[in-house]
């Protein structure tokens, strides 16, 4: 009886202890572990199915470079929530990846992430800044603050295309339509006859030609604006001047039409909830309308392929045939859809690197030698040739396409091993350049690449990110949704075209000047950057 | 008289007295289990009370809550002085107080209703179903709404059935967008906020039902006369923790179910706030929280001292 007591006490009194020790922990600086370096990186969200025990990129990295990687893997979704409490509780990681311009700027103003001079960059990475200064100097804003630099940005080279939309062609041969439609004209024939003649031949009038999608400003019909050299949510740059590209006065002619067609039904009304990469695509793989600008990619009409939209169709309806196309072209004969851009995201480095350099250095090695050496950065994504992939049809080579070997074919994800080798690379914020992308590619990829991706077809911000502003959050976010709620409400015939003119009001009145003189200052932060890399 | 009870009362106390101080060394073993709960108070309710004054500084991390520079009320500034800011107050009054006046009353109903079920098996399943959907994320939820009462979707087909003419565009117009709120809200809460209720149904004297049903009331009279008046206390103490939670219109349905046509009536504080809050934007966020605790602490109050006024402070929270 006694003993149980003490047990008790015992017990209440370790939890207490544990509650009150729980909260005056601190954690130790991480440094010489066995003998090793131990790099500790808050990696790509991405990343997150790898299994740190399994991952193969790790363990390359640690045997040749003979450090030790501490993975902190977050899920996309739950990266930014947790991301701030890790650096909160003083935790911070030596690698921090981070997602948005406005990120580096808040860890940069917190002061959780270092300077990282150009010159440095230079020095120690020279193959990086050459190829950021060649691709993409622009990316040198997203890790800019305060006139200062703050990481190395990466490259994401399969961002500087255009998005490819996908047509019904059993849709349009049984509307009498032979060609998919290129022009705005021809474009809206076939979308009218989508609803109205009956294309799925069901006898009810249950098809449209198209949705939309209002829930993010990057994908709102930014085909049919962009056929109109439009970009109604960017910074564009007009005679040498910065300007907010939703003051356009040809963005209410494009409204005035697409409320034309909202009227003849041809646009669905369920636009405002859809979004073309879940609920507008699903509408489209199911036959509720008969055109998608996104989504296209170079799988979409492989029929071989189990996941591909077309194999999905064929299971829906067996007589479904689908052809991707470039963007619908204009009345000027302009055409293009937004782009993020070449430029992808910042990885920054932990503020403690300013005092112990040698991490820091072997860091830089590290990245400096998996963008020189693009054959290890392969090996990084898709591991040996015989050991975790081979060739389908080994005369083609890469050519004809790989496939995984067992057990990567199944549970890739938590060895990090995959197929596809675009987007951020394993550790190194440097991907995997585009000849490289290429040498590796199959020709599936290159001929899709050839007939429907155009760099020139790819709009783009003139900061990349509009949010790159300092302002942006305060009001940049309130006012597109508003000049959103005005494009939805015009396009339903809720308000006439003129009441566009009340959004630029607004616009004037609750921080848009602000937001212009900032983007004016941008633009001359632009010049400085582009002068301190040594560009023109 | 009074002198009396007044002495009696005093050496009681005093008894009472000199007895706790020795409870709580017999005691001990309770106390100690006690402890746990206590700490986990004072430090989580009590000790983080400090860091309201966060609200009023710029804060930075990595100089703490004390380093930090002061802002006065810049950030109470940036939250009321916006121009949208009447609107989103306007928003979220409007729809948390119709969420309280069609809420409130469906799980209590839902309650008296199980309450007279016979059978078992049924009146258990019926419950297990209404508060399913408490345990699904609003991203579920939301999206089951979307698809179910979307323009094309099944409810609109059922109504083109029943010889509408048009479909009701639940999600594009501001008056319905509510009415989904609300629906969704009920239909999300129901089940989960009828426990308590059925809680206290259960502990009413089965002698007073008897006695009732010899006075010859039927069903409604018994549940008119019975059950709702034993259940009043549980009804009023419920309604006053309610109304401290009117400022907050329900962040996660209204995400995950709002689009730009239907934000004029449906933009609420937090939605707003959110757009505005950067990330480790806390000083923001925690004015936003102070400012939403003052006003249900007032709301809390007053509702509970009019309570009291009224009900003699039967059923009053303190």
């Amino acid at each position: 009886m006694k003993a149980k007591k003490i047990i008790a006490t015992a017990m209440v009194i370790t939890m207490a202890l544990g509650i009150m020790s729980s909260c005056g922990k601190k954690k130790t600086e991480v440094s010489e572990e066995n003998g090793k370096m131990v790099i500790t990186w808050l990696g790509i969200p991405w990343n997150s199915a790898i299994d740190p025990e399994l991952s193969y990129g790790k363990k390359l990295i640690e045997e040749k470079f003979d450090v030790e990687i501490n993975m902190i893997n977050y899920d996309v979704e739950v990266y930014k929530q947790k991301k701030p409490t890790l650096l909160a509780s003083g935790e911070i990681p030596d690698i921090i990846y981070e997602m948005d311009p406005s990120d580096v700027q808040t860890d940069a103003k917190q002061g959780f992430i270092m300077e990282m001079p150009y010159d440095m960059i230079k020095e120690k990475c020279p193959d990086i800044f050459a190829e950021l200064n060649e691709e993409v100097p622009d990316a040198w804003l997203y890790s800019r603050y305060d006139g200062k630099n703050y990481g190395i940005p990466n490259i994401g080279y399969t961002g500087g295309y255009n998005a490819v939309s996908i047509w019904r062609t059993d849709w349009l041969r049984n509307v009498g339509i032979d060609k998919v439609p290129e022009t705005i004209e021809e474009m809206h024939d076939a979308l009218y006859k989508f609803r109205h003649n009956d294309p799925d031949g069901n006898g009810i009038k249950d098809t449209y030609g198209m949705s939309g999608d209002i829930t993010n400003w990057a994908t709102t019909f930014t085909d049919i604006f962009g056929a109109y050299g439009l970009l109604p949510f960017n910074w564009i740059e007009q005679d040498g001047e910065i300007t907010y590209g939703g003051k356009d006065p040809k963005i209410k002619e494009v409204l005035s039409m697409l409320s034309e067609w909202y009227k003849e039904e041809i646009i669905d009304p369920e636009f405002i909830t859809d979004d073309v990469y879940n609920s507008g695509m699903t509408k489209f793989k199911n036959g509720g309308v008969g055109f998608i600008n996104n989504g296209g990619n170079e799988t979409t009409v492989d029929t071989e392929n189990a996941n591909s939209t077309i194999s999905v169709m064929k299971q829906i309806n067996p007589n479904a045939e689908i052809e991707c196309a470039l963007p619908i072209t204009g009345p000027d004969g302009l055409q293009g859809t937004f782009s993020w851009g070449k430029a992808l995201h910042v990885n920054a480095f932990g503020k403690h690197l300013e005092d112990q350099p040698e991490k820091l250095e072997k860091i830089l090695e590290i990245f400096e030698y998996i963008s020189e050496d693009q054959e290890f950065a392969v090996e990084l994504r898709r591991g040996k040739l015989g050991e975790h992939y081979e060739f389908i049809d080994a005369s083609k080579e890469y050519f004809g396409g790989i496939k995984l070997l067992p057990p990567y074919d199944k549970e890739g994800d938590k060895y990090g091993i995959s197929i596809g080798i675009t987007g951020a690379s394993f550790f190194s914020p440097i991907t995997i350049k585009q000849e490289t992308i290429e040498k590796y590619a199959t020709e599936k990829y290159i001929n899709f690449y050839a007939e429907y991706k155009k760099s020139e077809l790819a709009k783009t911000d003139a900061f990349i990110k509009p949010d790159v502003l300092p302002s942006a959050v305060k009001y940049f976010e309130s006012l597109r949704l508003k000049q959103l709620t005005y494009v939805a409400d015009i396009i339903r015939g809720n308000k006439p075209v003129d009441s566009y003119d009340e959004f630029l009001t607004i616009w004037e009145n609750e921080g848009g000047k602000d937001l212009e003189a900032e983007a004016k200052a941008m633009a001359e932060e632009k010049a400085a950057i582009y002068k301190a890399v040594g560009l023109e | 008289m009074d002198i009396m009870s007044k002495s009696k009362r005093s050496s009681k106390t005093v008894r009472y007295k000199r007895s706790l101080g020795k409870s709580y060394i017999d005691n001990w073993q309770l106390l100690v289990l006690f402890l746990p709960g206590l700490i986990t108070l004072i430090l989580f309710s009590y000790a983080s009370m400090f860091g309201l004054l966060i609200a009023f500084k710029d804060y930075r991390i990595m100089e703490g809550v004390f380093a930090s520079p002061w802002v006065g009320f810049e950030h109470f500034h940036t939250l009321f002085g916006g121009k949208d800011f009447p609107r989103v107050l306007r928003n979220t009054l409007v729809i948390s107080i119709s969420k309280l006046i069609v809420g409130f009353p469906m799980p209590i109903i839902l309650a008296l209703l199980l309450n007279e079920m016979r059978n078992k098996l049924y009146k258990s399943t019926i419950q297990t179903l209404s508060y399913l959907p408490h345990f699904f994320s609003w991203v579920t939820l939301g999206g089951i709404m979307l698809n179910v009462f979307s323009y094309n979707g099944p409810f609109n087909s059922i109504l083109k059935m029943l010889g509408m003419n048009t479909s009701i565009d639940f999600f594009g117009n501001n008056a319905w967008f509510i009415v989904m709120l609300l629906v969704s809200s009920v239909w999300s809460g129901i089940g989960w906020s009828s426990i308590v209720y059925l809680a206290s149904l259960s502990a009413v004297d089965e002698s007073l039902y008897e006695a009732a049903m010899i006075d010859g009331a039927g069903r409604w009279k018994q549940t008119l006369h019975i059950s709702i008046p034993t259940i009043m206390p549980t009804i009023t103490t419920v309604l006053i923790l309610n109304m401290g939670s009117i400022l907050n219109g329900g962040f996660d349905q209204i995400f995950n179910m709002y689009n730009a046509t239907v934000y004029e009536w449906s933009d609420i504080i937090d939605t707003y706030v959110y757009r505005q809050l950067e990330s480790m934007d806390y000083s923001l966020g925690t004015a936003m929280g102070l400012f939403k605790s003052v006003v249900s602490l007032i709301l809390v109050l007053s509702v509970n001292k009019i309570t009291k006024k009224i009900n003699d402070s039967e059923s009053a929270v303190f």
